[in-house]
């Protein structure tokens, strides 16, 4: 045997002169106690968790469902990026095209304005009341005239046959 | 009861979802996982304390515990990784020396070589942490080869050559005592 077996028989004998505790009574129960409890309310928690896993597990199956539809349905429209306005090409503006075009969003209301009145004029009005009296007054004459008169003298405000008034 | 049949109880526990289970898994890992602990430390509080978790940590997974192809592996593996978190956290709160208490006490039958048990402890929390689980577990659990190599997540020869190591260092160590 050698030096250095030896050496190793001793050192084993002395380290027998000492012994590592196992673990104690009070450890056992405490730690018994303790594992028990997480034991006891993990079995607790476990239909809740497994209904939660489930929630979580459809909607995440609903988030990709959704995603790969927009990505290959045909009508998605592409996803808008800042950066293809900026390399877009764009006319300059004018003013007087834009007015003159037929489809411009401008017509409706030109239109619109068209159609409404110039600003009245009180003099022209007046003479639009007169000229309307006037042929008013001669309409009236006429067919207190018509009586007396041929067909021929017949106001030409109101259209007649010529042989209106021989079957009448 | 031996530990292949007390391994069997175990996982049958498990399979019912039964706390009886934990009794079982004391019974069969405590001692062991105790001086695997207590060896790395060197501090028997931090050990049981480390041990507690570690309990807890099985108990939190004893679903996945119970289709493990090796409980003992499994059961291993937890408290290597919460020694590890364990030795982080006192690390990071500025507690890296190992507290100044007792971790090994002497035999019934050597009650008078204090200085004895005191020189051991000493010469024992110089070693390298990895040679001190070897020759802790070797020594005073009786463990062979095989056993401190799937505790530890090594080799067989690994093992072999850290206990082997480890009673050199010791040999010097103990230069004196032994003359």
């Amino acid at each position: 045997m050698s030096e250095t077996d030896l050496d190793r028989d001793k050192i084993e004998r002395l380290m027998k002169a000492a012994r590592l505790p196992g673990p104690s009574d009070a450890l056992k129960a405490r730690v018994i106690e303790a594992t028990q409890k997480v034991w006891r309310r993990d079995s607790i928690d476990i239909p809740a968790r497994i209904l939660l896993r489930r929630l979580v597990a459809s909607a995440a199956a609903a988030v990709i469902v959704v995603a790969l539809a927009d990505r290959y349905s045909d009508r998605t429209v592409p996803p808008w990026r800042p950066g293809d306005i900026a390399a877009a090409y764009q006319e300059p503006f004018e003013l007087e095209v834009f007015l003159e075009s037929p489809h411009s969003v401008a017509m409706p209301h030109r239109r619109v304005r068209g159609r409404q009145p110039a600003a009245i004029d009180a003099s022209a009005l007046r003479g639009h009341v007169e000229r309307f009296r006037e042929i008013l007054s001669e309409t009236l004459g006429d067919g207190e005239m018509r009586s007396s008169t041929s067909i021929e003298g017949r106001s030409r405000m109101i259209p007649t046959r010529p042989d209106f008034d021989l079957y009448s | 009861m031996d530990k292949r049949s007390l391994d069997d109880a175990i996982r049958e526990a498990l399979g019912r979802d039964d706390p009886a289970a934990v009794e079982l898994i004391w019974q069969r890992y405590a001692d062991i996982l105790l001086a695997y602990l207590v060896a790395k430390f060197c501090s028997r509080h931090d050990a049981e304390d480390v041990l507690q978790t570690v309990f807890v940590r099985i108990a939190g997974k004893r679903r996945k515990l119970a289709r493990a192809g090796h409980l003992d592996a499994y059961i291993y593996r937890i408290a290597r990784n919460e020694a590890v978190s364990h030795m982080r956290l006192r690390r990071r709160s500025g507690k890296d020396e190992a507290p100044r208490e007792s971790w090994v006490e002497a035999s019934p039958g050597a009650q008078e070589h204090s200085d004895v048990v005191e020189l051991l402890e000493v010469a024992l929390s110089r070693l390298p942490e990895p040679q001190r689980q070897a020759v802790v577990l070797k020594v005073y659990r009786e463990k062979t080869f095989q056993e401190i190599a799937r505790l530890l997540g090594i080799s067989l020869n690994t093992a072999a050559s850290r206990y082997r190591y480890g009673m050199e260092r010791l040999r010097i160590l103990l230069k004196e005592r032994l003359a």
